[in-house]
């Protein structure tokens, strides 16, 4: 019997009060893949992220993450990770002491996920700094360090929310590269506005416009969707056109 | 400059009072708490100082003033005054919600004006009500306007002084902690050797000048120490339209009255100004990365709740919630100086139920309402919030543990070693157990929302919370554990049967576990099943 889908939702909605936030979500994505996931402010793509993490309930519909459905957020734990756009840090604590505390929340012995977290630091320049408070640390080095902590015990899924946010160009750059390693094993849930990186890395995109999915496909297709007056067009064209409120797509 | 300066203070207070307003109206909650205060004021209070006020306005009326209890009242107000005055510097949150607009759109002083003028609007608005309502009732029985008047006035302008005597007086103290680059901990000893010191000497000063068998504060009599005749003379002062005789004494403290407000201002305004433009103290942030303690590491919970302790030692603002159980503390050493004996008697059974209340106080009250920001770490780590909230008692305890060890140091120099050994033992029970309790009772209504306290501002636990923790479980845990010492005290000198303090023992440390218990559980069941929806 073939693995479950890292992602399978179907009819996914989240309602706050007469705001419908997410509406009807349906998506599948396959193991090992890179979902880069877009859509304007307000599309819901966080709630969307909340909902498939366990950390908001779904007003209707169901989500399986890695087979487990994300209602049961005792299991739903030992398959996910997740950057969220705030960097969950103690700022009173050292990046290690961090980094260990993560563990620890999981049970897992400091050992046990030291060699992945610290070669992920040394690859993000930050293992100078990992002995100092994440008080004293720039908002690219808190990213750095939740972005370690997001992934050091090898989820099946990882979820992150504007990873590159903070960053400047050589550690996006690192984090891109790193972003593709985790997909060798893990599926990566990339939500964000840069488009240029989900055309770099995303395997398959989603694009969310007012709480509903109006597209999915790979990159290319995307783009070749957009591309129908012959005129060159890129990602951000097809995005743009798809979440437009005029747009019409079939 | 004035003008401009004013128009600015006028504009962010404004908006400061609109943005309370919808705080304070924000959640139906809120809305309860406030109906019930208005409540309070509005039955309980008249209700209650309906004699007494009344009986006041009579004798005001006929000429024959009660000068102590005038004394009182206007020294209460004062002291009232001086403390919200002072309190409001100290807990100042710099500019409130609209702190990084306005320091960048409106002169420093004008911020400081705006501010200090909607904290004014706050403060009176609480209080103009009860005065009102107390003032119509010494109205009542006078059967004269103008003795409530007069009254209003007396006390209106020594709590508008006071106000601004303590806001002065807080702002200079708050801007001196941060011109003296003084760590965090550094200020805590500093501040805790003053209070003590406070303390020691009033005790020795009002043993000195109060004669042993002398009624502290004599019913309704002058009372010799307190009020203070400045106070009572001041009040005369302005009571003389209604007879009530003229003292030289009072013309000079109602002159010190009416300047107390224009030099408190411009104290303030001045101080206030200043510290607006400059940072505050940061403590450094180099620092090395600390292992968790062996004792600590062996199990999951103990590593968990080091993150606490840790915390606690790099900041000790952490624990500001608990400053009343400090102040206790301090004011409870300092007894030492004054009365050895009794401190070594009472002392060690008082200093476990201490630790008991401060080990559920410090990081159970507000259980995952302190970790807001870090709570989609947490929640998608943790398979049950379960090992999370035993960190938070596991750390808890090791506080509480602390003064435990100090009741056990101070134990063979009392009277009765036994017995303080004894109770000293029983906080492996209660310790754990009251900070499952305050599990319990923080997890009935955690406080998500940072806000400022004590010039701290984080996700402090509820004041109802806090309050009924501190008032509740300090009778419960230590009440209770004062009791077991006494039982087995009794039993120890034989006055009742060793089997009756046994059971009284077992019934109490039973009672202790099942409330942890029952707390602890509740706690767990709470969290399991939060989400970011509750929130």
């Amino acid at each position: 019997m073939s693995d479950p889908p890292a992602v399978d939702a179907q009819s996914l909605s989240k309602q706050y009060g007469s705001t419908l936030a997410v509406d009807s979500l349906s998506l599948s994505i396959d193991r090992s893949t890179v979902f880069g996931f877009l859509g304007p402010n307000g599309a819901g793509k966080t709630t969307t992220m909340r909902m498939l993490t366990g950390l908001v309930e779904p007003t209707s519909g169901t989500a399986t993450v890695a087979g487990t459905a994300v209602e049961d957020r005792r299991d739903l734990v030992d398959h996910v990770g997740l950057l969220p756009e705030e960097p969950p840090l103690y700022t009173e604590l050292t990046g290690r002491e961090q980094l260990r505390f993560a563990a620890d929340l999981r049970d897992m012995s400091w050992d046990s996920v030291a060699d992945r977290a610290l070669e992920l630091c040394d690859r993000l320049d930050l293992t100078e700094d990992l002995d100092r408070r994440v008080d004293g640390y720039s908002k690219g080095m808190r990213q750095k360090t939740a972005f370690v902590q997001a992934v050091q015990h090898d989820p099946d899924v990882v979820f992150l929310d504007e990873p590159t946010s903070g960053l400047d160009p050589r550690a996006a750059r690192t984090l891109r590269e790193l972003i593709v390693d985790t997909a060798d094993g893990a599926t990566v849930f990339l939500s964000t506005h840069i488009l240029p990186v989900v055309e770099e890395i995303a395997d398959e995109v989603g694009v969310l416009n007012d709480g509903e999915l109006v597209a999915t496909g790979t990159p290319a297709t995307l783009v070749d969707r957009a591309d129908d007056d012959g005129a060159e067009t890129d990602l951000e064209d097809a995005f743009l056109e798809l979440t437009s409120r005029e747009a019409a797509w079939d | 400059m004035w003008r401009t300066d004013l128009r600015g203070a006028r504009v962010a207070a404004a908006a400061e009072l609109r943005a309370s307003w919808r705080r304070l109206t924000g959640s139906r909650r809120r809305v309860a708490g406030l109906g019930a205060s208005l409540l309070m004021f509005g039955v309980f209070f008249p209700v209650s100082l309906f004699g007494p006020a009344t009986g006041l306005g009579r004798a005001l009326a006929a000429g024959d003033p009660p000068l102590g209890s005038l004394g009182m009242l206007t020294g209460t107000v004062a002291v009232a005054g001086l403390y919200l005055g002072g309190a409001s510097a100290i807990n100042q949150n710099r500019i409130g919600d609209i702190g990084a607009l306005v320091r960048t759109s409106a002169p420093p002083r004008a911020v400081t004006l705006g501010r200090l003028g909607s904290e004014l609007v706050q403060t009176a608005v609480l209080f103009v009500s009860p005065l009102v309502v107390g003032l119509g009732i010494v109205g009542y029985g006078a059967g004269d306007p103008l003795v409530p008047l007069l009254l209003g006035v007396a006390l209106g302008a020594m709590g508008l002084a006071a106000t601004f005597a303590g806001r002065a007086g807080g702002a200079t103290l708050r801007y001196v902690g941060v011109l003296s680059r003084l760590g965090a901990w550094a200020k805590l000893l500093v501040f805790a050797v003053v209070m003590g010191l406070v303390f020691a000497g009033t005790q020795v000063l009002i043993q000195s000048v109060l004669p042993d068998d002398a009624a502290f504060l004599g019913g309704l009599g002058v009372p010799p120490l307190l009020p203070g005749r400045p106070l009572q003379a001041y009040t005369a002062a302005v009571l003389e339209p209604v007879g009530t005789p003229f003292r030289p004494l009072g013309a000079v403290a109602a002159v010190a009255v009416l300047l107390a407000v224009p030099v408190g201002l411009a104290a303030t305004t001045r101080v206030e100004t200043a510290q607006l433009l400059r940072d505050d103290d940061v403590d450094s942030n180099e620092s090395a990365t600390r292992a968790v303690p062996k004792p600590l590491a062996r199990w999951r919970a103990g590593r968990l709740g080091w993150r606490h302790l840790l915390g606690t030692v790099r900041d000790p603002k952490t624990l500001a919630h608990v400053f009343p159980v400090f102040m206790g503390l301090i004011c409870g050493t300092f007894f030492l100086v004054v009365e050895p004996d009794v401190f070594l008697t009472v002392g060690p059974p008082l200093l476990v139920g201490a630790g008991a209340v401060l080990a559920g106080a410090t990081y159970c009250l507000n259980p995952l309402g302190d970790d807001r920001d870090q709570l989609p770490l947490v929640l998608t780590s943790v398979e049950s919030t379960a090992s999370l909230l035993r960190g938070r008692v596991v750390a808890g305890s090791v506080l509480g543990l602390g003064l435990v060890a100090v009741a056990l140091a101070v134990a063979p120099l009392g009277p009765e070693p036994i017995g303080a050994i004894a109770v000293a033992a029983s906080a492996v029970v209660s310790v754990p157990a009251a900070a499952g309790t305050a599990l319990g009772i923080g997890a009935f209504s955690p406080q998500f929302e940072r806000r400022e306290y004590m010039n701290v501002e984080r996700a402090h636990p509820s004041q109802l919370v806090l309050m009924g923790f501190l008032f509740g479980g300090g009778l419960f845990f230590g009440g209770g554990t004062t009791g077991l010492w006494l039982a087995l005290s009794v039993a120890l000198d034989g006055g009742f049967a060793p089997v009756l303090a046994a059971i009284v023992w077992l019934v109490g440390l039973t009672i202790y576990a099942l409330a942890g218990l029952l707390g602890y559980g509740y706690a767990v069941s709470r969290f399991d099943s939060m989400t970011l929806d509750g929130v």
